[in-house]
């Protein structure tokens, strides 16, 4: 008797937790919103140039996933992406680092880090084109240059969360510059930068994907564009749709890697 | 008072002066034996802390020197010299270990950086460094899967892991639980009666300071500097009935005076 009364409450809270579990809503609460969208473009009778049902959609990105052409598009925009990351993180990290040698440096750039950070970068792909022609060149650029600040930043502030105490005891050791930077301030600051890389790669996902709509002639970028220009608003909306997953996954692996950081509670 | 008949470290007319009048820590003299073990008392702000960060190549003095066996720590221009440094360890009053490192690991950075012998041997120098400092079983446990007193543990063999003659404490038991600084003032009793190493302790806790030390460096406060030397000649192994004995009580009520009288100057 005393058991089940005892039982009962915390019994209560598991089956709610269990119910609320992201696995169980995510799927309810995205199927309510499909019935929603079918319901109100049913009954309003918007036109499938305007707003297409969810059907369509769903049958247009299950199209999509079937041709190999689409893939191909696909795989040039994450090419861009990745290359664009990678080099975001390479200059972003070591941007971060070289600042946090030096405040006189620091000091000196902010201003011109802040005006290139509150600057719409976008607006200086027409300018890639003409650089870079219509290859790969564009995106990369651009996929690397969104990123580059919120990866510099972290950087710079997990070097410069590093507590006194940790500093004070590498000085201690008689530990120079390097050994610094390799075994106390990399090492701390890493979560951070891991932190900035999550942000980084959907930035550079957005690069890329606004590079193709200027410059392209491939990439998801540029056949959401091309769909649109030919009223095909369900196809435009499955490339929507594939992009959000294309973003899903690279975003993912980032995580995965930041998992792995070891000794972190 | 007379002099310790072996100098270790001789602090001559050593002071810290951060600008806007008052002084940190006049300049102020003071040897200290081999194999002593000093204690820095008094209240915040009197220079106690600051006069060990000097000691430990933390911060460059305003004024005057610091000799370790008759070699200047500092040089003219305000540098440490990083030769000396391996003669000293240093404690701090939170454990500051690096968190993604084991315990282990963070008693070996110090050896890893120092280079010099094989991983072997450094491996085996951590873990008995370890088991000196009472945490021989915690080696592959993460700063965080650690109790406060515990990790302390860890600092103090990371300090000790290079085989420096000198150990620096700044309230290294400060943040503990009564129980644990207890058995700690007492391992760490041991720990020296052990070893033979120079130590230099900074602690506002009175009965801690005259629980452990040879001598007493009684501090004032504003401006910082040095207010009385206390001796101590209770023998060792000191234990814990001895904090109940009259003799004990009678250096702590003077202590206790003493630093209320310089607190109600201050």
């Amino acid at each position: 008797m005393t058991r089940q009364a005892s039982g009962r409450p915390g019994q209560d809270r598991a089956w709610r937790r269990r119910l609320l579990s992201p696995w169980l809503t995510t799927p309810c609460l995205l199927a309510l919103a499909l019935l929603a969208w079918n319901g109100f473009v049913t009954h309003w009778r918007v036109s499938g140039f305007i707003l297409p049902a969810p059907g369509p959609v769903l049958a247009e990105w299950g199209a999509l996933l079937l041709s190999p052409g689409a893939w191909l598009h696909t795989g040039l925009t994450v090419l861009g992406t990745l290359a664009g990351f990678l080099l975001a993180a390479g200059f972003g990290i070591a941007a971060g680092i070289l600042l946090s040698l030096s405040p006189t440096l620091e000091r000196l750039s902010s201003p011109f880090i802040v005006a290139f950070q509150v600057f719409p970068k976008v607006a200086l792909i027409p300018l890639f084109v003409v650089w870079l022609g219509f290859g790969l060149g564009p995106k990369v650029l651009t996929a690397a240059i969104l990123p580059f600040y919120p990866v510099m930043m972290n950087t710079l502030l997990g070097i410069r969360s590093v507590p006194e105490g940790l500093r004070d005891i590498m000085a201690s050791f008689g530990a120079g510059r390097l050994p610094l930077l390799r075994r106390l301030e990399l090492p701390y600051a890493l979560p951070f930068v891991f932190a900035g890389l999550e942000v980084g790669i959907v930035l550079s996902l957005v690069g890329t994907v606004v590079a193709e709509f200027v410059s392209g002639s491939s990439g998801l970028g540029y056949l959401l564009v091309s769909r649109i220009n030919s009223f095909e608003t369900a196809q435009m909306f499955a490339i929507v749709l594939h992009l959000c997953l294309v973003g899903l996954v690279l975003h993912g692996a980032v995580r995965l890697l930041r998992r792995r950081i070891p000794g972190r509670s | 008072m007379a002099e310790p008949p072996d100098v270790l470290i001789r602090l001559d007319g050593v002071g810290k002066d951060y600008g806007g009048g008052v002084s940190a820590l006049l300049p102020t003299s003071l040897a200290v034996g081999g194999g002593e073990f000093l204690v820095l008392l008094g209240p915040s702000g009197c220079g106690k802390t600051t006069l060990l960060r000097m000691i430990a190549g933390l911060l460059p003095p305003s004024s005057g020197g610091i000799l370790i066996s008759g070699e200047p720590l500092w040089s003219s221009g305000g540098r440490c010299r990083k030769a000396l440094l391996c003669r000293l360890g240093l404690v701090l009053q939170d454990a500051n270990l690096f968190p993604w490192l084991t315990a282990e690991e963070n008693v070996l950075l110090p050896l890893e950086l120092r280079g010099g012998s094989e991983r072997g041997r450094r491996t085996a120098r951590a873990q008995a460094m370890l088991a000196l400092a009472g945490a021989g079983d915690l080696g592959s446990r993460l700063p965080h899967e650690l109790s406060g007193g515990q990790r302390q543990r860890v600092a103090i063999a990371r300090a000790l892991s290079c085989d420096p003659d000198i150990l620096l404490m700044d309230e290294p038991f400060a943040a503990l639980d009564a129980i644990s600084r207890e058995a700690l003032d007492l391992e760490l009793q041991k720990l020296w009666l052990e070893t033979g190493k120079t130590i230099i302790l900074v602690t506002h806790s009175i009965a801690e300071a005259a629980f452990l030390a040879d001598r007493v460096v009684l501090f004032a406060p504003r401006p910082g500097r040095i207010a009385e030397l206390v001796e101590l000649r209770f023998p060792r192994p000191r234990e814990p009935e001895l904090m109940f004995t009259p003799e004990f009580q009678q250096v702590v009520r003077h202590l206790h005076e003493r630093m209320s009288a310089l607190m109600g100057q201050a």
